[in-house]
């Protein structure tokens, strides 16, 4: 399974428009980066606060992203990756990354009480599709147990660890992996044309 | 793609969609990190699988950032014209100070002259 990706047949205005933007940015053009920016922070930003839960941690780590993407902008490869996503991963990553460090420094983890709800992330059937890809992936989702399909998405939206998660559901973490593993497997199977 | 056992631990697909998905811990994160830097295969996968859970991304509803955000951006990015303005300023630049380390940090934000 090679790179096969979305296969997005319109290059529709907007995408052209931020792949050309990182191109200009490889290119050293200043006046891109901040196009770019004011194209898609206020979306980076939206990712870091869902990831961080405090603005000024977001900001801080919305200004580091946009200094990546000025450095790392010539590995873009527009051939393997949506700039969007491009850019939203950056962002994500770095999120992810400050949430590790914050949490290493506070020496007892910040749980909310392990175990009531057995709730990862509740709403999931309430989400409207945005896209195609969107829709395809919501649909793969479906297939999974709820509750298993709730918490592919709190790790995702959330950024927790396998314990945070295992905590959270009241398993544990052994299980919280073998469960994320087979959801990981089946979604790869059903994305790439399985069912 | 039926259940397989647990064996499956090592398939450093999975490790990849874990990595994208977010749920490895500091250490595993860094090893992860180092493994897509040096092994292209790996970096592949980790691409799929941006791609594959990226959509999620769109439900996350945009939240215009404060103005200092871009300030801090350009600021830290500013070309380096203000050092050439400091030397004229100054004279006889004195070749010691011309050369900030190539990497950006916060304290070259304020320290140009």
């Amino acid at each position: 399974m090679e790179s096969a990706h979305a296969p997005s047949e319109v290059a529709d205005l907007a995408r052209a428009r931020l792949v050309a933007g990182i191109r200009r940015c490889a290119a050293g053009e200043r006046a891109a980066l901040q196009e770019l920016y004011r194209d898609t922070s206020a979306k980076l930003y939206g990712v870091c606060l869902r990831i961080l839960g405090d603005r000024t941690e977001a900001e801080d780590v919305l200004q580091e992203t946009y200094i990546a993407v000025w450095r790392q902008a010539a590995r873009f490869d527009p051939q393997r990756a949506s700039p969007i996503t491009w850019l939203a991963t950056i962002a994500r990553n770095r999120a992810i990354d400050r949430l590790r460090s914050s949490a290493r420094f506070r020496s007892s983890e910040p749980i909310e009480a392990a175990n009531e709800t057995a709730d990862c992330a509740p709403l999931a059937s309430e989400v409207v599709a945005r896209s195609q890809e969107h829709a395809a992936l919501l649909r793969c989702l479906g297939e999974l147990e709820p509750q298993q399909a709730d918490c592919v998405r709190t790790a995702f939206f959330e950024g927790l660890t396998y314990d945070a998660l295992a905590k959270r559901m009241g398993v544990p973490p052994g299980t919280m992996k073998s469960w994320m593993r087979r959801s990981l497997m089946r979604l790869r199977g059903c994305l790439e044309g399985g069912a | 793609m039926s259940e397989r056992p647990e064996a499956e631990t090592d398939d450093p697909n999975l490790l990849a969609g874990e990595y994208v998905l977010g749920v490895l811990d500091h250490d595993a994160r860094r090893e992860a990190e180092r493994r897509l830097a040096a092994d292209p295969a790996f970096a592949r996968d980790v691409a799929a699988w941006s791609e594959r859970l990226g959509p999620l991304l769109e439900e996350i509803a945009p939240v215009s950032p404060p103005e200092h955000v871009w300030a801090g951006v350009a600021a830290a990015l500013a070309p380096r014209p203000p050092r050439a303005s400091c030397r004229t300023e100054r004279g006889s630049g004195a070749p010691g100070r011309l050369s900030p380390p190539g990497r950006w940090r916060p304290a070259s934000l304020r320290s140009r002259c």
